[in-house]
């Protein structure tokens, strides 16, 4: 199936796309499946993409929310343990960013204890290092919600490594 | 495994653009004209958002060169897939783009304008030959496996440069000189372009495309369009993107003697 608009912007914004699911998922085949998968939603959500949120905002945040879907359903199928096994033995079958596999291993972990969206915006803080007013622009949302809600995140982290520390100490 | 302790803290406003600004500016959807002029002051200041620009210009133009079709579902729903070596391609175009700018040959003497077309821009190829003797190459004419060819443009309205070359088969890679950024030619300008590319063993009949481009960002879009246009059909002689100049230079490559 062919569709005009859809093949527009994926000419421009596909390496994009593409890009940053392999930089969340460490891995091409992975990041291929992001891409055709945030392609394919953006057929079905036209009319509300359209009159939406700019392109490269709409798309950075369907892309994050779909690799994160990815991690997750790894988890499920295979169990925690499994599966972080698995990601660590496996590693991306091209080169890929040098922190790309350790990073889906950390993103794997810190989906599984805390919640997606409060993920979502620490991987752009922390990762994407946009600023408050980036990730507010991508979400849609007030920056205030922004700092609040990375206020959270960073209070469950600080508690998560607290546990970790005292666990092997 | 353990969060990163940065992970557990506000980390102060960083003041380098993010890749979400570099990714908008390429794509023009910059929020705003002010945004967009400030992102630009601060990449024209800043060598690390240069590069980090520059880089991702390589990239997206490797991946756009071999991306794969979409499979789109039928009626907006669920759809196989296929697996597409999508990453090997993009990754050894991306190799090839970066490996193939490398030192300069000597100065080139002076050469009569190659190609010159109409509109006022014009591309002129000088070759360094295996034995060391540079000279300027025609049209049409002979370059070996392992020379090393340089550019010179120019122009009578200004503007931004880039250049792509799709050899005999089919694969397309764009020239871009040393980073930080594509030259910028002023109306009146002929220039000979920083770096050099050194043939590969690739032989057959091979073309150049230089555009010339009002701004940075039209000469990206055009890239864009440029680069899709010959991975469809390499043999094709696409016309020049809206709103820009291009000048084709057309030669022959053959083995290293």
């Amino acid at each position: 199936m062919r569709d005009e608009w859809v093949d527009s912007l994926y000419r421009l914004h596909g390496a994009m796309v593409f890009r940053r699911a392999r930089l969340l998922l460490g891995s091409d085949d992975l990041a291929w499946d992001v891409v055709q998968e945030v392609f394919s939603r953006a057929l079905r959500s036209r009319s509300e993409f359209r009159h939406g949120a700019a392109p490269t905002t709409w798309l950075y945040r369907i892309t994050t929310n779909t690799a994160f879907n990815k991690l997750r359903d790894e988890g499920r199928r295979r169990g925690k343990v499994a599966a972080m096994a698995s990601l660590a033995a496996a590693g991306p079958p091209q080169p890929a960013p040098a922190q790309a596999p350790e990073l889906r291993l950390l993103l794997a972990e810190v989906l599984a204890r805390i919640p997606a969206p409060l993920c979502e915006i620490a991987v752009y803080y922390h990762v994407d290092r946009m600023s408050q007013d980036e990730i507010a622009a991508v979400l849609g949302t007030s920056r205030k919600t922004v700092g609040n809600r990375l206020q959270q995140f960073h209070a469950l982290a600080q508690g998560l490594l607290g546990l970790e520390k005292e666990a092997s100490a | 495994m353990t969060i990163p302790v940065e992970w557990t803290r506000l980390r102060p406003p960083g003041r380098c653009l993010s890749d979400l600004a570099l990714d908008q500016l390429a794509a023009g959807q910059a929020p705003g004209a002010l945004a967009a002029e400030a992102w630009r002051a601060h990449l024209r200041q800043c060598a690390a958002c240069e590069g980090r620009r520059h880089d991702l210009d390589v990239q997206r133009a490797a991946l756009l060169a071999r991306r794969p079709a979409l499979v789109l579902p039928a009626q907006g729903r669920g759809h196989k897939r296929p697996r597409l070596a999508w990453g090997l391609g993009a990754l050894a175009v991306a190799a090839a783009a970066v490996v193939l700018v490398i030192h300069s040959p000597a100065p080139p003497p002076p050469g009569r304008a190659a190609v010159r077309v109409k509109g006022g821009f014009g591309l002129e190829v000088f070759v360094k030959r295996a034995a060391g003797r540079v000279e300027a190459l025609s049209p049409d004419a002979v370059a070996a496996e392992g020379d090393a060819l340089r550019f010179r443009v120019s122009t009578d309205a200004g503007g931004v440069v880039t250049i792509v070359g799709v050899d005999a088969s089919g694969a397309v890679t764009s020239y871009d000189p040393a980073p930080p950024a594509l030259p910028v030619l002023a109306p009146g300008e002929r220039r000979l372009l920083d770096g050099s590319i050194v043939l590969d063993g690739s032989i057959g009949h091979e073309r150049l495309l230089a555009l010339l481009c009002g701004d940075r960002e039209q000469a990206q879009v055009a890239l864009f369009q440029l680069t899709r246009a010959l991975a469809a059909a390499p043999a094709s002689a696409p016309p020049p993107p809206a709103g820009c100049r291009q000048a084709v230079f057309p030669f022959q490559k053959v083995a290293r003697p």
